[in-house]
């Protein structure tokens, strides 16, 4: 392999990107800045089981179909109402009794799609069940969430999966490990003739688009040091600590996307599903506490969604089966805190035995548009959504939009 | 200046009439045996430039079409040894039942599909006919299945075997069989298609995906549709095709303005004397090899030629391959490989000398794309889709593998099948997506196979050199050379790490 090529190469393409952006450094950002506001998607892939995360401990019918999964009533985080969290959810009480955390109980849409692969397309494209979009809901909005903004990107995925962010002219990153993207995007040729082509065109946008996006995140990771807490540890933490990393060091860009594996709990949920709400738990208290001492935390807001929720009654394996209507939870500084709406009914089922949804999701997209990012919610793909006031409207930060 | 030879000068005069004479009869250029085979194979190697030498359009187009279907190795036992009826089985419970399920995709069919997928990849490399392989692709992207859902490897090996025989033949063979195929009617869920339970999944995508396109039919003829192929599944356990006759619907139906008492055999043959459907195919076929935007009058012209040679997909390509509009100057490059092209064609143009396909499967699946992992029955959307920052970057990695030398990788498991055998809905796991990340390319002590530079020696030096460039790129004209090291070994590696490489 010729290295000196290579390394010649990488200089000349961070000369020239550097170009492009019309700087001759990084950009240095002085500390306590809080840049403009950014949503993080934290995906709990498989089916998080809500009834488990937000209990209705109280109820028998709770604890009628669910002999082995239900909580105890003594372990559990109680959250009034007759609801209680998760134990292992206890690092974000903190959050909750701040008022920065949103619960959500009964989220989903109507026709509820029981298939991971269907019901995530769905989620990422705020389509309806029986309509098969391609593009992310979140990629109809990057024109708008770009305007003022300096970063050549427009999102930075992290967990393999850009669907939100998908489609027209895609400027997100999709990276695991940052050193070992950079390299690999410094290897990709650039472009340099003039395009005969569509397709020549698409390739020349996208390998700039690369370029740009792998200096602009060298220059902030050149700039600033790998965070220290573990932030729960795993893919999950290694994930949280790559965002808070860029985000502490100024990434002027709109969405970032992180996800958590393993929410299929077809058998032995109990002690897989504590595992993986330490995890969400511990990384989300430690990603509060990194963006609050830099400053970025009020202009953060972090969603937290599963394709569905799981089924009432545990099946013969100690698990529980595909389910409908979940738990979203949105956790920021600007958030309105408490129960952000109605816990579905428990004796009212749908025809399969499944919690029935209150609230549609592409409701809680539109909250994000609107409440925090100041757009329209027509930009989604259904059109406009009434939004359900998630966001505190004192929050005084500087919106994306003038 | 010497006065030009008067025989020599009589033999070009000669042989410019007889160009003259014989119309558009020059022979190709090195620039248009790299189109033809980019686009009609998976890449030209220099013995091509042999192969091709002289030749024109015509006859270069017909040396292809003529070349014999591929001889397949006889396909392993299992494929026709008995299946397995875990689900049958009494008296066990819901966690034992999931345990045999689990152990059996482990031992059994993970360890299938990988040989089914291995094998075929390396026929994409090695086959003696590349148009047979491209359009055998062609048609496992247009009836598209997935493996995870189809999960038992018998079927799979006989879909795959009814694409590849019937690649190049006869479409109305194809359609035929496919609407036979039990890995097809399991993916479709027409095995649960019953007369008291119509269920319209392969009508709905008969008629939407494979033959009509959407708007050309109602929903009522898609539960026609339907109601004729009630009763058509498989025996589990011989794996063939099977008609329950109990529960199929043979009352009268009415579709697309006639009525019979159809099943789906009639449902077939109304389909394919719909003018509609050869269009749809010719359509399909121009977007794959010509370009994104069909020419409306080419296309009829070519579909009639589909529909007056009863189907005969030789017939079709011979036109679609002869157009001007794909030997057209401003039609080079206009087109992306797909993952797996950009794998089998580097592969085959470099010759690594592999002897099994695996590494090539665990490669084109890191990059984008898997056989029998379509995202959906709608296969791969294909195109610039397949271009976005993070593609490039793992595509440019992918090269970057095959030219330091690839293993015969050792067993992998492929936790999607493992998963789906639990799974009640046998999708792919969200956790299967984080595993996929995680495939190896082999082990360490196993031998290496790389590139076969002795292929192109006759051609090592600067004229040389200038029709590799014509090999490779569709713009050779825009290469220049990243080093001073004017190596064969450099101007390769530069060659397929151009941006250029990844359009045919």
């Amino acid at each position: 392999m010729t290295g000196s090529t290579l390394d010649r190469r990488r200089f000349l393409l961070t000369l020239t990107a550097g170009a492009l952006l019309g700087l001759q450094s990084p950009p240095l950002r002085a500390a306590g800045a809080f840049g403009k506001r950014r949503l993080l998607l934290i995906q709990l892939a498989g089916g998080n089981d809500g009834l488990n995360t937000l209990a209705p401990i109280e109820s028998g019918f709770y604890r009628d179909l669910r002999p082995t999964l239900a909580l105890e009533p003594g372990a559990a985080l109680g959250v009034g109402n007759g609801f209680a969290l998760h134990p292992e959810l206890a690092p974000l009480m903190p959050a909750w009794h701040g008022g920065e955390l949103a619960l959500l109980p009964g989220v989903g849409y109507p026709n509820p799609n029981r298939s991971h692969f269907r019901s995530s397309d769905i989620w990422h494209t705020a389509s309806r069940a029986d309509t098969y979009l391609t593009r992310g809901w979140l990629s109809r909005c990057f024109p708008q969430l770009r305007e003022g903004r300096e970063a050549p990107i427009d999102a930075v995925v992290l967990d393999q999966e850009p669907a939100p962010c998908k489609g027209g002219d895609d400027r997100s990153l999709v990276l695991d490990r940052p050193e070992s993207f950079l390299s690999r995007a410094g290897a990709v040729r650039p472009v340099t003739a003039p395009p005969r082509n569509e397709a020549m065109r698409q390739l020349g946008q996208v390998t700039r688009t690369l370029h740009a996006g792998e200096a602009y995140l060298s220059g902030l990771l050149g700039e600033s040091e790998p965070e220290r807490a573990s932030f729960g540890g795993g893919p999950f933490g290694r994930q949280l600590s790559v965002a808070a990393r860029l985000i502490n060091a100024g990434a002027d860009l709109p969405v970032f996307k992180i996800g958590l594996v393993g929410f299929d709990t077809h058998a032995g949920q109990l002690e897989r599903h504590a595992q993986l709400l330490r995890r969400l738990a511990l990384g989300l208290a430690d990603l509060r506490a990194s963006l609050t001492a830099s400053g970025h935390w009020p202009s953060t807001l972090v969603l937290i969604y599963s394709e569905f929720g799981r089924r009432m009654r545990e099946n013969g394996s100690a698990g529980t089966d595909h389910g409908a209507a979940s738990l979203a939870m949105l956790l920021g500084g600007a958030v309105v805190g408490g129960l952000g709406s109605e816990y579905p009914s428990l004796s009212n089922l749908d025809a399969q035995g499944d919690l029935r949804h209150g609230v549609d999701f592409r409701r809680i997209y539109a909250s994000i548009l609107e409440e925090w990012f100041g757009l329209d919610s027509a930009l989604l793909p259904d059109g406009p959504q009434p939004t359900l006031d998630l966001i505190r409207r004192d929050a005084g930060m500087i919106a994306s939009r003038p | 200046m010497a006065r030009p030879n008067s025989s020599l000068f009589n033999a070009w005069l000669w042989m410019l009439a007889i160009l003259l004479v014989t119309g558009r009869a020059q022979a190709l250029e090195d620039g248009e045996i790299r189109h033809l085979m980019d686009r009609a194979g998976f890449g030209p190697q220099p013995a091509d430039l042999n192969r091709f030498s002289g030749l024109n359009r015509a006859q270069a187009v017909d040396l292809l079409l003529r070349e014999p279907l591929g001889l397949d190795p006889p396909s392993p036992e299992w494929v026709a040894q008995g299946g397995s009826d875990i689900g049958r089985i009494g008296g066990l419970t819901r966690s034992e039942r999931a345990a045999m399920q689990g152990a059996f995709a482990r031992l059994v069919t993970i360890p299938r599909l990988q040989q089914l997928r291995a094998w075929w990849m390396l026929r994409m490399v090695q086959g003696s006919n590349p148009l047979q392989e491209r359009m055998a692709l062609f048609w496992h992207d247009h009836f598209a299945v997935k493996a995870a859902k189809v999960v038992d490897a018998r079927l799979l090996w006989r879909y795959l075997a009814l694409l590849r025989s019937n690649a190049l033949g006869s479409f109305r063979d194809l359609l035929r069989g496919m609407a036979q195929d039990p890995a097809m009617l399991k993916f479709l869920d027409n095995h649960r298609n019953t007369r008291k339970q119509p269920n319209e999944n392969w009508g709905r995508e008969l008629l939407e995906l494979f033959t009509l396109g959407e708007g050309n039919y109602s929903e009522a003829d898609v539960l026609a549709v339907a109601r004729s192929f009630t009763g058509w599944g498989f025996d589990a356990d011989s794996g063939r095709f099977r008609i329950n006759l109990w529960q199929h619907d043979d009352q009268e139906k009415a579709f697309l303005g006639r009525t019979g008492h159809f099943g789906g055999l009639e449902i077939v043959q109304i389909l394919l004397a719909q003018p509609r459907t050869a269009v749809f195919l010719v359509e399909k076929l121009w977007r794959e090899f010509v370009s994104p935007d069909p020419d409306a009058a080419e296309v009829r012209r070519i579909a009639s030629i589909l529909r007056e040679t009863d189907y005969d997909l030789r017939a079709a390509l011979r036109a679609l391959l002869l157009t001007d509009a794909f030997w057209a100057a401003d039609q080079r490059g206009t087109l992306v490989k797909s993952p797996i092209e950009l794998v089998i064609g580097t592969v085959h143009r470099l010759a690594l000398p592999l002897s099994d396909g695996r590494s090539l499967d665990g490669l084109s699946w890191r990059i984008g794309q898997r056989l029998l992992s379509p995202p959906n029955v709608a296969g791969w959307p294909g195109g610039t889709a397949w271009l976005d920052a993070n593609a490039l970057t793992l595509r440019n990695a992918a090269l970057d593998r095959i030219w330091r030398g690839l293993r015969n990788s050792t067993q992998e498991e492929d936790p999607t099948i493992s998963k789906e055998a639990r799974d009640l809905d046998g999708e792919e796991d969200a956790e299967d997506m984080e595993n996929r990340s995680a495939a190896t390319m082999g082990q360490a002590g196993e031998a290496r196979f790389m590139p076969d530079l002795t292929l192109f020696a006759a051609l090592d030096d600067p004229s040389g050199h200038a029709r590799i460039k014509a090999l490779f790129l569709p713009f050779p004209e825009d290469f220049s050379a990243e080093s001073r090291d004017t190596s064969l070994s450099a101007l390769l590696e530069q060659l397929i790490h151009h941006p250029d490489y990844n359009l045919k």
